[in-house]
């Protein structure tokens, strides 16, 4: 195992205040395969992995029909996979769009579906081992997000509190699929985890491997409608949060939920008020409008961004979801998806076009 | 303000309810416990018939999951879609101050000039529109 220093650094640019321009949620770094996370695992773990030859982690059934869901352009020469090579991250991300911050988002929560949870275990430090060395002491415009074993919240907390106190790291990500709605009780230990370690809970597109179909229909044919589906299963784990009482519990807990969409949010605060009126009866602990609820405890991020044929409806759904205060710029670099922070939005007002950009990211992470 | 005897007491035991008609108006006129309580038939939301609810009592809970139940009898349940009001004021559970039902005094009076010397009820409820 490398010997990565788990204290919190010292003092350095970091923690300089400095005017931040733009802020990108959902930067995806990558590894160039298990091997190098190889060094970074247990004697015994890194056994396994090479006597089971495994490749990679649980993946979707959707062969990703643009670019093998990779911006052609993004890949480092001919060989590497896209967000692989540090050095062409940064010209291509950092450098050619002017980007102050970027979370990275690295294509790793789908360890939750690996059915060996002590391997999920391993796996996750070495990954986040691997990431805090290769990556975030690169360049002080990273930071970093935990990868957890969501499977075993007692391993998961272990590795929150290894880890989480430091100041690069600035959240978990986990994804939007799961085994079992995420404001259910088996996953209490890791969001007071989170919250004792002032760290954001992202929550991203995807979940594969021992989970259930992406869509209560059923599981569809194509990667089209899985990418559109996706957005139902954000819709249900907001309301499992809000519902289970998950931020009464852990007042401080924040949720990033990241290319999920976002127009969808106006609906599901309308559907979860106007339920509560009659229902509030099953869950008595709710004594506020859960719309207040995801207002102040869930931020969304920008791509991919929808896109009617009339740009004034998107400004409508802003306005619905107080987009001055949840919306946050992302890109999603290097997939096929991306979306570009010059090009994607319509002439926004300079103040919502901010809060959007960066003051709504810089509050959630305190950057 | 008028008066209106609308049952004797012995008409509305404790837990049941009297659908009445005033001046055109259709209210329910409730003993909850004794208490008697009288609230306007008709729900603020859509205008279902609310005094056709069940009466249930009053969940809360300081923390998820420990859900505490009080005041049996004493909230009214609208029979369309759920929501809870108060009997003694009128408002709603989820949102008191500003989602409430018209409620109305109710009075109960002693019998005075009755000599007939037959059993007779002695009390009778009287509600008060304002
Ligand atoms: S009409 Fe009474 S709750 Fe809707």
């Amino acid at each position: 195992m490398s010997a990565v220093a788990h204290e919190p650094r010292a003092a350095t640019a970091r923690q300089t205040p400095r005017e931040l321009s733009l802020i990108d949620c959902d930067a995806h770094h990558n590894w160039g395969g298990v091997k190098d996370v190889l060094p970074y695992l247990p004697r015994y773990w890194a056994d396994y992995v090479l006597e089971s030859q495994f490749k990679a982690l649980p993946n979707s059934p959707y062969p990703k029909g643009v670019g093998g869901g990779e911006r052609v352009d993004a890949r480092p020469g001919d060989v590497g996979s896209a967000g692989s090579d540090v050095d062409f991250f940064r010209r291509q991300l950092l450098d050619e769009w002017g980007v102050d911050v970027a979370i990275l988002t690295g294509q790793f929560y789908n360890v939750a579906f690996l059915a060996n949870a002590g391997f999920a275990a391993a796996l996750s430090s070495a990954l986040n081992d691997w990431m805090i060395e290769t990556w975030l002491a690169r360049d002080d415009r990273f930071r970093g997000s935990l990868t957890v074993p969501m499977q075993d919240p007692v391993a998961a907390v272990k590795e929150i509190d290894r880890l989480g106190s430091r100041p690069d790291i600035v959240q978990i990500l986990i994804s939007a699929g799961s085994r079992m709605p995420y404001g259910q009780a088996f996953y209490d230990p890791i969001w007071e985890a989170c919250e004792r370690n002032g760290l954001v809970v992202g929550m991203h597109f995807g979940g594969i491997g021992i989970m259930h179909a992406p869509t209560s229909a059923g599981w569809p044919s194509y990667y089209l409608e899985w990418h559109t589906d996706m957005s139902q299963a954000f819709q249900a784990q907001m309301v499992s949060l809000v519902a289970e009482g998950t931020f009464q519990k852990f007042p401080g807990l924040k949720f990033a939920l990241i290319e999920g969409g976002f127009a969808w949010v106006p609906h599901v605060m309308w559907r979860l008020d106007k339920n509560w009126k009659g229902l509030r009866t099953e869950c008595p602990w709710l004594t506020r409008k859960p719309s207040e609820i995801i207002l102040d405890h869930f931020r969304l991020t920008t791509q991919p961004i929808e896109e009617p044929d009339n740009d004034a409806h998107l400004l409508q759904v802003f306005e619905m979801m107080d987009a001055s205060r949840t919306l946050m710029f992302s890109s999603d670099y290097p997939h096929w998806d991306f979306d570009s922070p010059q090009q994607a939005f319509p002439r926004l007002p300079a103040e919502l076009k901010r809060r959007i950009f960066v003051e709504n990211a810089r509050e959630l992470y305190g950057l | 303000m008028t008066r209106h005897v609308v049952a004797h007491v012995a008409d509305i035991p404790p837990g049941e309810r009297l659908i009445v008609e005033i001046a055109g108006r259709s209210i329910g006129v409730f003993n909850v416990n004794g208490r008697f309580f009288a609230v306007k038939n008709s729900c603020p939301h859509q205008g279902g018939q609310l005094c056709l609810g069940r009466t249930v009592g009053l969940a809360t809970a300081e923390r998820p999951g420990e859900i505490t139940y009080t005041r049996e009898g004493e909230i009214l349940r609208c029979p369309w879609h759920g929501w809870e009001f108060d009997l003694a004021t009128g408002r709603s559970v989820f949102d008191p101050n500003r989602t409430r039902v018209k409620s109305y005094p109710v009075e109960v009076e002693e019998l005075q000039a009755e000599t007939y010397p037959v059993e007779i009820e002695r009390e009778r409820v009287v509600v008060v529109l304002t």
